[in-house]
């Protein structure tokens, strides 16, 4: 049996689901044209019918996924409460961490915002040196030379492949005199 | 005689420098990333599509397949020697193989797991080459309906084989996949979807883009933050002592699990939607019935618990490309990149590839004769040094496949815009990961939701809109039936398990 606190965490992610599946829901019904240009009645088809199909089975998944673990969570603070009246105690468990440390995941998400942000203006040498020297010192501040070298090296030898061997026009930044 | 003949016209093609430079390329790049715990060979095929653009498709297609099973073959050695498996359908390798290393047999072990993947994929690619045509011979004759069948029961296969606790989260992960996929002109009537006046959104986000984002990025994202929180962790591997190999004892005891397992493998990787990590624990079960709990050592060191998953994991990889190639419907997410990797070089997979491409193909089916040869050379004498890679500083190895993750995203239209989009799907990827929704089922939705669109379009225009017509086509009914018995029957099987469980309980409380 599940512990109170999964289930607590399961409530939580059937509801970001099912708010997930009704912003869908609402995508779909102001992000399409129905205007009548593309509606084509032969098929009795059109381009919201599959949207919204996949939105109806969307909600409905994730709603039964709420009822679910509801339901569960109520047996289970039932069976809980039973025990205790018939004087058998409740296991005691111990506080699990959220699966993931979003503190520490700022960061990498913050450096990559900025690197996408200027990847025209600095180009992809130099916001790529910038960004794997931001990521190789906030994990490991130890070998320095070894991730400076590995900073520069890398973009450069991935630049040269991709720009004089494969031919693949990565950009070279507007601070180099590119014009996009 | 027409199958050997199109094998030899297969060979001819195939052997050429160029050809045999990058299926040896392929398979040890396959190798390294399947050796890597982390990585696998969809994230490796993702990040390394934009390699392909100037090639031709015989050598990208090559590679692209040698990563693909070579990443199989690599999964046991961290498997057998550090306790981590590199891939998902090498974790049944642990059990055995990593006791056995204990031992100091790890050489006998990695021996083990190099034939068996050897035997496993050469079986499996001996049985493409032979059903692949009398399918083709069949499939050639399905219209749309029969497609649509077939979506449906591939969508049915996903969400029945996965944990009965997680199969509504299989149709969020489906649903997930079709709702990214209607992004863009719609198939049937060119109308633009949730574009919002964005003409970078009016081709859709590309198949390359969300899973470089949704698998690749999400994974370096993962990775990165968790090193940050846990401590950077370097991997010791145990030593291989000796030589890697098998004794003539060892062969005589694995032969039956190897042609046992071989068959199960790859039957199981034919079904969509159901890949190595349920073949490894269903053979590795099968054979602990039919050889017996008493009269074998499993859990502690027992060689056939090393063969029988990887046997199994290798003619399943193998069996997953038979749905790929003959339907051109993709039944993991490794075949979905894979189908990606055919439709960039501009090669629709499916029975017409067999008319239009006969070369492209039959040298495609060589290389996997090849492709294994050239992993069991590179397995039994190299392996020790193969190993030295997981000591590869692991924040190196992150940012390596960030670079390469931006690229891959980049290379697609040369466009920022889809750099960005990699990082707002990482998100999702992660989200998806903390609320332990499975990724591989919205992959292989997102290529499915197209055909399925389309399909659905033209079967309703040549049934007539009649539900009866539609049904009384025999295959398509035929799918349908199975699309509701591979649902079904875990339901019933759980149901019979809990029953059971009840009446020994029942028999247990019972006064006497």
């Amino acid at each position: 049996m599940k512990s109170r606190q999964d289930l607590l965490f399961e409530i939580k992610v059937s509801v970001f689901l099912l708010v997930f599946a009704l912003v869908y829901v609402i995508l779909t019904l102001v992000g399409i044209d129905t205007s009548g240009r593309f509606l084509q009645g032969n098929a009795g088809l059109d381009p919201t019918t599959f949207p919204y199909f996949i939105g109806i089975v969307f909600t409905g998944t994730a709603f039964y996924l709420l009822v679910k673990s509801i339901y569960q969570y109520r047996l289970n603070t039932e069976k809980e409460n039973t025990d205790a009246a018939k004087g058998i105690g409740i296991p005691v468990v111990e506080k699990k961490p959220f699966p993931f440390p979003v503190k520490a995941s700022l960061v990498p998400y913050i450096a990559f915002i900025v690197y996408i942000a200027t990847l025209r203006l600095f180009g992809f040498i130099l916001d790529s040196v910038l960004l794997s020297i931001v990521i190789l010192f906030y994990l490991n501040q130890k070998n320095r030379m070894r991730n400076i070298i590995f900073a520069i090296v890398f973009p450069v030898f991935v630049f040269l492949l991709f720009n004089k061997v494969l031919d693949v026009r990565l950009p070279i930044g507007y601070i180099f005199g590119a014009k996009y | 005689m027409e199958t050997i003949k199109n094998l030899l016209m297969g060979f001819s093609v195939l052997l050429t420098p160029e050809n045999m430079l990058y299926s040896f390329g392929g398979v040890l790049i396959g190798q390294i990333v399947g050796i890597l715990p982390g990585l696998g060979s969809v994230i490796a095929i993702a990040v390394l599509l934009p390699f392909t653009y100037s090639l031709d498709p015989i050598p990208a297609l090559v590679a692209f397949c040698g990563i693909y099973y070579g990443s199989q073959f690599g999964g046991a050695i961290s498997s057998i020697l550090i306790n981590a498996p590199g891939t998902e359908s090498a974790v049944m390798t642990t059990v055995d193989g990593y006791p056995m290393a204990k031992k100091g047999q790890a050489g006998r072990a990695l021996g083990t797991a190099a034939i068996s993947s050897f035997t496993g994929g050469m079986a499996g690619s001996i049985l493409v080459v032979l059903l692949a045509g009398p399918l083709v011979q069949m499939i050639i004759s399905f219209a749309a309906p029969e497609y649509l069948a077939l979506m449906i029961f591939a969508m049915a296969c996903i969400t029945g084989m996965a944990e009965k606790s997680s199969q509504a989260k299989s149709i969020v992960a489906i649903c997930t996949g079709l709702a990214l996929g209607t992004i863009g002109l719609d198939v049937s009537f060119g109308a633009p979807r949730m574009t919002f006046g964005s003409l970078a959104l009016y081709e859709g986000i590309s198949f390359i883009i969300l899973a470089i984002g949704v698998f690749a990025m999400a994974e370096v994202m993962r990775n990165v933050s968790n090193a940050k929180h846990n401590g950077l962790q370097r991997i010791h591997a145990m030593e291989v002592v000796g030589r890697v190999g098998i004794s003539l004892k060892d062969w005589k005891l694995i032969i039956p699990t190897h042609i046992r397992c071989t068959l199960v493998g790859f039957f199981i990787g034919v079904l969509p939607g159901v890949g190595a990590a349920t073949a490894t624990p269903l053979c590795y079960s099968l054979e602990k019935k039919i050889i017996g709990e008493d009269n074998a050592e499993w859990g502690k060191g027992e060689i056939r618990g090393v063969a029988a998953p990887e046997s199994a994991n290798n003619s399943c990889a193998m069996g997953a490309l038979m749905p790929l190639l003959t339907l051109g419907v993709p039944g993991s997410s490794s075949a979905a990149i894979m189908l990606t990797a055919f439709m960039i070089l501009g090669i629709q997979p499916g029975p017409l590839l067999f008319q239009n491409h006969p070369d492209i193909l039959w040298a495609l089916l060589a290389s996997f004769f090849i492709g294994n040869v050239m992993l069991l050379v590179i397995n039994l004498p190299l392996v020790r040094y193969c190993v030295k890679l997981v000591q590869v500083p692991t924040e190196l190895l992150f940012m390596s496949v960030w670079i390469l993750a931006i690229v891959g995203s980049y290379a697609v239209g040369l466009r920022v815009f889809d750099v960005g989009m990699i990082c707002i799907l990482s998100v999702l990827g992660v989200v998806y990961g903390i609320c332990k929704i499975p990724l591989a089922p919205m992959l292989v939705a997102i290529l499915l939701g197209d055909m399925i669109e389309y399909y659905l379009a033209a079967t309703i225009v040549l049934c007539r809109r009649s539900f009866v017509n539609f049904m009384s086509r025999p295959i398509v009914l035929l799918f349908l039936v199975l699309a509701v018995l591979v649902i079904v029957l875990p339901m019933l099987r759980d149901r019979f398990k809990k029953n059971k469980v009840q009446s020994a309980v029942d028999i247990i409380d019972a006064p006497e």
